[in-house]
């Protein structure tokens, strides 16, 4: 798994049942749009995440185009978890991730 | 004493002493061992080191790093004896001098180098991109995206935003010419961002596009500011196929 998949994933899993658009996994990960959307597809594909249009009473009153959100899937968020765990952190990266988690 | 350049006079103006003096004379040190080379511009060569040196009193540095600025070049193109910008300006300016050598032979291990050898090596880049013009198309593009992908984040995590700002608008000018101009200093977005992406989104399968570019619709309105909007419409492109091939891998 690549860094920037795993920099997603945490972001997702610090708070799995919340729903979040593109701009704040690139605001929250550091990472390009470029590099967001392929990871985003990807993981839907596996069916680790899912995305829903936005509900239209929000963004018409708000009077601005409506946002995919993303979530994770019961399913996802775990595999999600074992899948970081498994993964060796190298150590500048440490401070990025979950208390806890294997160094 | 030769009278000095009046843009040298000034910078020099900024210091009180000892500082004024010893920008003065990295000046005279500097104008003498680069003497007859000149820019790809036609322009004497000190004119470089000389903008840097600008660039770095304008930033509000201190006079060893002004000093360092107009020597920078010294060391590395000029017959100027190993040694003797040492002797003549102390290991402050030597060090920093070399600090910015040592980062170019290495390929750019930035990790390694201190804050004000970075500083330098952001002010020397400015320059040479706000005259990227005068050099070949390959050179340009080459030194633009080495400019986006690295050095443009170390100016945002150096806190020095106007630096930037700047390094952004030239390195995308220069790689999309007929998308962005410079327009006092920032970008410009000439056409719509939209536009761009609908452009580029022919790489996504036919039945995926609208919900993508819908998608990043949202996102452009959500962002604050054209240079704001012009940057994630410039990243999008860069990722289009890599997100084409994931989007065919998917299943029906």
């Amino acid at each position: 798994m690549t860094l920037q998949t795993q920099l997603v994933l945490r972001a997702l899993l610090q708070r799995p049942t919340r729903e979040q658009y593109g701009l704040e996994l690139c605001a929250e990960t550091g990472l390009p749009s470029g590099t967001i959307y392929p990871i985003v597809a990807r993981l839907e594909n596996f069916g680790w995440l899912e995305s829903r249009w936005e509900d239209p009473n929000e963004h018409i009153t708000e009077g601005r185009p409506r946002r995919r959100y993303y979530r994770l899937t019961d399913d996802g968020a775990e595999q999600a978890r074992v899948a970081l765990a498994r993964v060796h952190r190298p150590t500048r990266m440490r401070g990025f991730g979950l208390a806890g988690e294997p160094a | 004493m030769t009278t000095l350049p009046p843009q040298v006079a000034e910078i020099a103006g900024r210091y009180p002493e000892p500082g004024a003096r010893l920008v003065e004379r990295a000046y005279v040190f500097a104008a003498f061992w680069h003497r007859g080379q000149t820019r790809r511009s036609g322009d004497p060569y000190i004119s470089h080191p000389v903008e840097v040196g600008a660039t770095l009193a304008g930033l509000g540095l201190d006079a060893p790093m002004v000093c360092a600025g107009l020597l920078h070049d010294v060391g590395e193109d000029t017959d100027c004896p190993p040694g003797l910008l040492r002797a003549e300006f102390g290991d402050e300016v030597a060090a920093l001098v070399e600090g910015l050598l040592v980062l170019e032979r290495d390929g750019g291990s930035l990790e390694s180098a201190g804050r004000r050898v970075l500083i330098l090596k952001l002010a020397d880049r400015l320059h040479n991109m706000r005259t990227i013009r005068f050099v070949p198309r390959a050179k340009q593009e080459r030194k633009s995206r080495e400019t986006l992908d690295v050095l443009v984040p170390l100016a945002g995590r150096l806190g020095l935003d106007t630096v930037k700002e700047q390094l952004e608008a030239l390195s995308l000018a220069t790689l999309y010419p007929d998308r962005f101009t410079i327009h006092n200093g920032s970008v410009r977005g000439l056409r719509v961002s939209r536009r761009v992406l609908t452009i580029s989104a022919v790489l996504l399968p036919a039945e995926a596009r609208a919900r993508w570019l819908e998608e990043w619709t949202a996102e452009l309105h959500a962002l604050p500011g054209r240079r704001a909007r012009a940057r994630f419409t410039v990243q999008l492109l860069a990722g289009m196929a890599r997100l084409a091939v994931v989007l065919r891998q998917a299943g029906p």
